[in-house]
């Protein structure tokens, strides 16, 4: 990525943490800690999009939530266009809020029912005086027209529309601030397939036409691997690979990775299956093992894996691995 | 309160029609299922091949709504030999969940009826088949949980929070005499072991603890040895690793297959995701709006799909190493159940409409011994022997994962 250093990035994310306590007893005692992110640093250039796969449990969702100060971090640094969120007062992170948004999972749940389309997609431009009051439907009617929503649909209700209707919604009231990063949490993974295609074909649409940056969460590496242009790969609360799309999916090195990908479902009834399966679950993040957190279900570890932590190292062209295979490389 | 306009009036009056219609739907169809002492003349049937274990011919599947009469399931015929996975593919709505309700005889009642068809369950056990549409609630009691039994997509909610895994477990053993344990520490062994079958480490342990202890594929391993324990004949999956990650998904359908040749059942696998039915099913169903549109091997469906829905639900997965900037997608979403149209009722979002396509529904075509679909344009390519290209569908990860492992060894 040394080309691309020179423009600051659109979010720079370093040594994100964020750690939830354990309370416990009548005197609510801090007992210790779910650290649900650890350490994770990561950049978005602009009209890119960076994909975040792992796991449920690993932390993608968190960090999503955590970078845009929904919830209070813990430790670290997100800069947006080098202005660290973080460090912002209340007042001026609100004027900050437009450029970061946000699209949730559930189409279902994040959709007030008691309003209507022109109200949940409008509301945010009013409260931030995005346009004046003059043009406010105009502008509501061409952010409807510019994510495929017809204009008849501005007075009917969220229970009237199907998943992948719901979902433009969504990305319709995120897209109404001009925003120049959008969290996708999941944003596909309610939806079936064929309308998946719609709502990915959208969201790709959008970024070409205003240069937005994405990251993008999920769980599905199809998903990730087509719409990705940087991959990282996310293991209890820590980035344990990260590179180019193209390179992490044809040249994955670490061990998660790789049995990330041979997991997946082929759609090929001729296919041999030579599944590298993990077995067991995910370890807790209250307790996580000691030395590299993958060494109990790594199919390669070897006894330093279970002493030392491995660090997270560029390893050539940008390609970042957090793995005791690579060492001497 | 405002006063109601013309248009509300009419559509209250619409609705207490329907409802009263309704009524009276409710009332008859209820009554022939409550039906106590039925003989057994009346629900013995033969199956048309004694090595199916399931046939279901024409069955019809109705919701009576206030806004009107749904036919969630329209008409579907299939047959499950034995010992063979049968994928049912769809959209949501589309009706694989009720066809696999409608067996079970577990649908939202009295709204859901089976207002027509038959479906017949070969009994290896009693050496009988039965026709399931026609038999009386208390034998269809003994039936389900021994001869078939089911696995749902949310572990989480499948299992109760207050009772033990242990207590859910023994449950099949209490209410199932036929299965022929009934002392307490039989039972316990048994479960045990049925845990220990499906892969569960310190089963013992596991036993005794409550599904909150639990991770999600743990869970989804729980309700397996549930609906092993009586070594069904077959086992209905419906959506069973959608709430799963997909490395928990690999372990679980590793575990189904595995069990599958281990106790000779056979498997109805309903889900959305083709890379599971390739994997896992021998035969494939694919469902739109509540009919079968194609049927076949997984082999038929998969290189040679006949039906334009099926090519485009082959070609909207995403996939970067097409190359192509844009994913394929359908367009248009699915007609509204309540006011199907008389002709096909994918017209709408289908490109490739022939002549015929304006006017009555198709009727499955066989295009080979082991295929069929209900499409004109199928029809008429096969009239004119024109080959249907097929979709590549080749995984993204087939050559990196071959390369590695050459690199392994």
């Amino acid at each position: 990525m040394a080309e691309e250093t020179k423009e600051t990035p659109v979010l720079k994310v370093v040594d994100l943490k964020k750690y939830f306590p354990i309370k416990q007893g009548v005197a609510q005692k801090t007992v210790g800690y779910v650290k649900a992110v650890d350490g994770v640093s990561f950049e978005i250039n602009k009209g890119k999009t960076y994909g975040l796969v792992g796991e449920s449990g690993c932390g993608k969702t968190t960090i999503g939530r955590t970078l845009l100060r929904l919830t209070p971090p813990t430790g670290g640094h997100s800069f947006y266009k080098g202005q660290d969120i973080f460090a912002l007062s209340k007042k001026d992170l609100r004027v900050l809020r437009p450029k970061l948004q946000m699209i949730f999972q559930d189409p279902y749940s994040s959709l007030d029912p008691r309003m209507n389309v022109g109200e949940i997609v409008g509301e945010a431009v009013r409260e931030h005086n995005i346009v004046p009051q003059s043009e406010y439907k105009q502008y509501v009617l061409k952010i409807m027209k510019d994510c495929n929503l017809k204009s008849y649909h501005i007075d009917r209700y969220p229970h009237e529309f199907s998943g992948g209707q719901r979902q433009r919604i969504c990305i319709a009231r995120a897209l109404a601030l001009n925003p120049d990063l959008i969290v996708a949490d999941e944003p596909v993974s309610a939806l079936d397939v064929s309308v998946q295609a719609q709502v990915i074909n959208l969201m790709k649409e959008l970024q070409d036409k205003r240069g937005l940056s994405y990251l993008f969460i999920s769980h599905d590496l199809s998903v990730v691997e087509y719409i990705s242009d940087y991959v990282g790969v996310m293991y209890l609360g820590s980035l344990v690979e990260m590179a180019k799309k193209e390179e992490l999916f044809k040249h994955p090195l670490h061990p998660y990775s790789i049995a990330l990908l041979s997991a997946v479902p082929v759609p090929n009834p001729d296919y041999e299956m030579h599944r590298i399966i993990l077995e067991g679950d995910i370890p807790s993040p209250a307790n996580p093992p000691k030395g590299c957190k993958f060494h109990t279900r790594c199919s390669k570890a070897m006894k330093i894996c279970s002493e030392v932590a491995p660090e997270y190292r560029d390893i050539g062209g940008g390609h970042m691995v957090a793995c005791h295979l690579y060492n001497e490389k | 309160m405002a006063k109601k306009t013309q248009k509300e009036i009419e559509r209250n009056a619409k609705i207490k029609q329907i409802k009263k219609y309704n009524l009276g739907k409710y009332k008859e169809l209820q009554i022939k299922k409550k039906r106590k002492n039925i003989p057994e003349e009346e629900y013995l049937t033969k199956m048309h091949n004694p090595d199916n274990v399931l046939e279901i011919e024409n069955l019809h599947t109705c919701f009576y709504s206030d806004v009107g009469t749904v036919r969630a399931v329209d008409g579907v015929t299939f047959d499950i030999p034995r010992g063979k996975t049968l994928g049912v593919v769809g959209e949501s709505g589309c009706g694989k969940s009720v066809t696999s309700l409608s067996v079970m005889r577990i649908l939202q009642e009295p709204q859901g009826q089976i207002s027509q068809g038959e479906i017949r369950l070969n009994v290896k056990r009693q050496g009988k088949a039965f026709d399931l549409t026609k038999v009386s609630q208390k034998f269809m009691e003994e039936i389900r949980g021994s001869d078939i039994s089911m696995i749902f997509q949310e572990p989480m909610t499948t299992l109760n929070p207050v009772f033990t895994i242990g207590k859910q477990l023994d449950e099949v053993y209490l209410y199932h005499n036929e299965l022929g344990i009934s002392k307490p520490a039989a039972m316990k062994k048994k479960s045990i072991e049925n845990l220990e079958k499906v892969g569960i480490a310190n089963a013992p342990r596991v036993y005794s603890m409550y599904p909150h202890e639990l991770s999600g594929g743990m869970r989804q391993r729980v309700v397996i040895a549930m609906a092993l324990s009586s070594n069904p004949e077959l086992i209905i999956a419906d959506e069973p690793t959608t709430a799963l990650d997909v490395t928990i998904q690999a372990q679980i359908l590793d575990l189904l297959r595995n069990l599958k040749s281990e106790l000779n059942a056979s498997i109805m696998l309903i889900t959305h995701d083709l890379g599971v039915v390739a994997e896992m099913a021998d035969l494939v169903v694919v469902m739109y709006a509540g009919r079968i549109v194609e049927k076949g091997t997984v082999r038929d469906i998969f290189h040679h799909p006949a039906h334009p829905y099926t090519i485009g639900l082959m070609k909207s997965r995403p996939s970067a190493m097409t190359g192509e900037n844009k994913l394929f997608s359908i367009p248009g979403s699915v007609p509204n159940p309540v006011e199907l149209p008389d002709h096909c009722y994918f017209r709408s979002r289908c490109d490739k409409c022939v002549a015929a396509c304006a006017y009555e529904y198709p009727q499955m075509t066989k295009l080979t011994d082991t295929h069929y679909v209900a499409c004109y344009w199928a029809k008429e390519n096969k009239e004119n022997g024109i080959e249907i290209e097929e979709v590549k569908l080749k995984s993204d990860f087939e050559d990196v994962l071959q390369a590695k492992e050459k690199e392994m060894k």
